[in-house]
């Protein structure tokens, strides 16, 4: 994430707030094609700690990746979900179903209300962070969901196999 | 007759011995009045011959030759010196009085100034005794002479008498000693000795002593020779202290002014002898020099004829003694004969007598036997009802404990039913507890059910809202409705949420109610087990008790037939004591016979101890009476009696004590004129009298 992405965010936008271990994060709803309650994923063998598994969606598969090992890189609790919804995303690496443990709702917010992640680790930035919006549920890191998704390494045979 | 006849004699005695202390007194006497005469002579002598115009003329030849014609003349002094006024040597007699030289040189050229008697004699300080006549010479009292000595050559003792020549106009011309010697005392002692020599009295002796007792002359057997010549003891003379050294009484009583006599046994010859003493106190003599004179003689030989008279007499005195002890031996002999005699009757009698009291003893025996028995009867009986006691209390105890279990045992069921009746209460509770426990759990499930579907649905609804919104957002400003409607299905949403919250806190309270149901289930539960578990050991000790109980009522049995077997002890014991009751009265009656014969022997002996007592009397003798002699009968029949006021034991000794009173018989003489009179025989009288 960048400042151009920023830039790309309307003046008025709505976000799809959600938490996730406790924290209130949000992502901007047009790059959400819908939520739905969390289904157990069926495991994939030889792939990464953070993705969980693979679901049927309505006769679709969608792939079910988990932000823990993204944001706190606990491995030993990566396949140990809570959660209780999915927020479906179309990435470029494919349909892609996020666990989260509560849909907060969706809020709109004024853009000068979203502070640039300025002054922090690139890394950070670079890893699909948005900003930070000011909500009245209270401060909310913005994700965008295409990039976090898109960046996920997944095993050769795996991509090939969604690609497929 | 004898002690007066020695009353006689000893009056007798002491009269001749009083008249012999007078008869030394009297010569003591006679002494002192002879040496104060003479004592005077010479005290005025050296004032006659202080008043010889010799010294005037200042002629030593004529002094010499007139000095000693005075020593010659007056044979008592052993020199006479003249001085002249500055006490130098003048003059001396040249001559003793036997008319043998003296030795003059050794006093001329000598001075006297410094002397005593001269200082006195210028000076006038005389020893006098103006009411007696004496005065005018200076006396020095008897004592070892210096110039007396110088003269003759050896030891004189003398006493000088000295006198100042004075001239008419007052002048002394010198002064005049006179050195007697003891001549003139020892001729006058000579004398009362010589009138003891004319009686036969050899050991009499005369002495003089000065005023501190010292001896001073002496004339005794020890002091005269075989040539009536009178010798003196050096070792005596001023050395010789009679009442301080010697401790003669006599002397002591004369230095102390006192005249007498006394018998007092002589300290050097260890005899008694006869002492007369007398102070010279008389007009002739000067008592500032306080002599004395002591005369004795032996008692023995003074005493001579009284004591062959006192020796004649003790002797027939004796004789007659003798004589009256020879004819009491005899009498005792014949006397102690016949009382041998009787002695071996009476041995006889009382040998008797003994073999009665072995008799009464085996019957004393026998009945202490029998009253063993009886004690040991009795001792049964004791045993028995003590054992009848003992299992008595024994009952007692053992149904006292039973009373005690039985009634724990009541309170025991007591607690139990108390305690199955709170059991059945707290059953009833927890079943209506159970139940409703049980309508609570239906309820529940059921709307855990329900809130599980509805939970589905608000989290369905608020998705379907949220993907509305995300479809309007896609939509633009097509999708505003569907963006309405999505709101709207979030509102209503979080409104069913909110409602969710609401009802699932009215769960927490009843899942809360239930717990504390659930709790008090439990309680109930757990106080219904506990009273389970109190009533199950309530009831556990029932058959302990029981089997207690029955134990004490057996041994409460055991107890009523040991009793009943100590009763037949106790029956068993009453007869045999009965039995050793009718013994006792048999040995009783053996016991009567025996004291009976007993009494019998007695009178025997009695009547001999009577029979003796008159033969050595030799007067007849008649009883004067049974009841009167026979003291121990009297005890005898009071024991047979067995009376009611003395033991039997008390009675043996009263008649034991009277036996042994009888053995001094009561006599009752017969005289041929007068009644019959009662003459006691005491201890105290002669042994011829005694009998026993």
């Amino acid at each position: 994430m960048n400042h151009s992405q920023l830039a790309e965010i309307k003046a008025t936008e709505k976000f799809l707030l959600f938490r996730f271990q406790g924290e209130l994060y949000g992502t901007v709803l047009n790059a959400v094609r819908e939520v739905v309650p969390f289904q157990t994923p069926r495991a994939v063998p030889n792939t990464k700690k953070n993705f969980l598994g693979i679901v049927n969606l309505r006769g679709e598969i969608v792939s079910v990746i988990d932000l823990r090992l993204w944001f706190t890189d606990e491995k030993q609790n990566a396949r140990r979900s809570t959660s209780r919804a999915l927020v479906v995303v179309e990435s470029s690496a494919g349909v892609v179903g996020v666990a989260v443990d509560q849909i907060e709702g969706v809020c709109q917010l004024d853009k000068n209300e979203i502070e640039s992640p300025t002054g922090m680790p690139g890394e950070i930035a670079a890893g699909g962070m948005v900003g930070i919006g000011k909500f009245r549920q209270g401060l909310a890191t913005l994700l965008d969901l295409n990039v976090l998704c898109g960046a996920l390494v997944l095993a050769p045979e795996s991509r090939e196999r969604l690609a497929g | 007759m004898g002690l007066f006849a020695y009353f006689l004699m000893r009056q007798s005695f002491s009269s001749r011995q009083a008249l012999a202390r007078e008869d030394i007194k009297s010569k003591a006497v006679l002494a002192s009045q002879a040496i104060s005469a003479v004592f005077r002579e010479r005290y005025m002598d050296v004032q006659a011959f202080a008043a010889n115009a010799v010294f005037v003329g200042q002629n030593k030849e004529a002094m010499t030759q007139s000095l000693n014609n005075y020593v010659e003349n007056y044979k008592s002094y052993d020199a006479i010196l003249f001085v002249d006024a500055e006490g130098k040597f003048v003059a001396s007699n040249s001559k003793t009085f036997d008319g043998r030289p003296a030795e003059q040189k050794n006093l001329e050229g000598r001075a006297f100034a410094d002397t005593p008697w001269f200082q006195r004699a210028v000076n006038g300080q005389y020893l006098e005794d103006k009411a007696k006549g004496l005065t005018g010479s200076v006396v020095e009292d008897i004592q070892v002479d210096p110039l007396s000595s110088a003269l003759l050559g050896s030891t004189q003792y003398g006493m000088s008498f000295s006198r100042a020549v004075v001239l008419p106009d007052g002048k002394i011309l010198g002064v005049v000693t006179a050195r007697t010697s003891l001549r003139f005392i020892e001729t006058e002692l000579r004398g009362v000795y010589e009138l003891f020599q004319q009686v036969g009295l050899k050991s009499g002796q005369a002495m003089l002593i000065n005023r501190e007792g010292w001896l001073v002359a002496e004339v005794s057997g020890e002091t005269v020779t075989e040539r009536s010549e009178l010798k003196r003891n050096p070792e005596k003379v001023l050395r010789w202290n009679l009442a301080t050294q010697q401790g003669q009484m006599a002397a002591v009583e004369a230095v102390a002014g006192r005249a007498g006599s006394a018998v007092e046994i002589d300290r050097v010859g260890r005899v008694e002898r006869i002492w007369g003493y007398n102070p010279l106190r008389d007009s002739r003599f000067l008592d500032q020099l306080g002599w004395s004179v002591v005369v004795s003689t032996v008692s023995d030989e003074m005493l001579a004829d009284m004591n062959l008279q006192r020796r004649w007499f003790f002797f027939g005195f004796s004789a007659l003694l003798i004589a009256f002890s020879l004819f009491g031996l005899g009498a005792a002999r014949v006397i102690s004969r016949e009382f041998m005699e009787y002695s071996l009757r009476i041995k006889d009698e009382c040998s008797r007598l003994s073999e009665l009291g072995d008799g009464l003893n085996r019957i004393v025996g026998k009945a202490s036997n029998t009253n063993t028995d009886s004690q040991a009867v009795m001792s049964g009986f004791s045993s028995a009802v003590k054992s009848i006691y003992a299992q008595t209390e024994e009952c007692e105890k053992t149904l006292s404990e039973s009373v005690r279990r039985s009634r724990e045992l009541k309170e025991k069921a007591t607690v139990s039913e108390h305690s199955v009746q709170r059991v059945g209460v707290e059953m009833t509770l927890a079943r209506t507890s159970a139940e409703q426990l049980s309508g609570f759990e239906k309820e529940i499930s059921e709307l855990n059910n329900k809130f599980s579907a509805l939970s589905e649905f608000i989290f369905k609804a608020q998705l379907a809202g949220t993907n509305a919104q995300i479809e309007a957002s896609r939509a633009g400003s097509n999708g505003k409705g569907i963006a309405s409607l999505g709101q709207d299905l979030e509102v209503i949403s979080e409104q069913a949420d909110a409602i969710f919250r609401e009802v699932s806190e009215g769960m927490g309270k009843v899942q809360n109610r239930l717990v504390t149901l659930t709790g008090s289930i439990r309680r109930s539960v757990t106080d219904s087990e506990n009273l389970m578990i109190e009533a199950r050991s309530s009831l556990g000790q029932f058959p302990t008790e029981f089997s207690q109980i029955a134990e004490s009522l057996e041994a409460v049995q055991e107890a009523l037939v040991a009793r009943e077997e100590a009763l037949r002890s106790v029956f068993e014991s009453m007869l045999h004591a009965e039995g050793s009751g009718a013994r006792a009265n048999s040995m009783y009656g053996e016991l009567k016979r025996g004291l009976h014969e007993l009494h019998e022997q007695t009178d025997r002996v009695d009547e001999l101890v009577q029979d003796m007592a008159a033969t050595i009397k030799g007067q007849r003798v008649r009883h004067r009476g049974r009841k009167q002699t026979s003291s121990f009968s009297d005890a005898a029949s009071v024991f047979m009696r067995g009376g009611s006021d003395v033991s039997p034991d008390r009675a043996r000794a009263d008649a034991v004590d009277r036996l042994a009173q009888k053995m001094r018989p009561r006599l009752v003489v017969k005289s041929e004129e007068s009644e019959p009179e009662v003459n006691d025989i005491g201890v105290g009288e002669s042994s011829s009298r005694r009998v026993g």
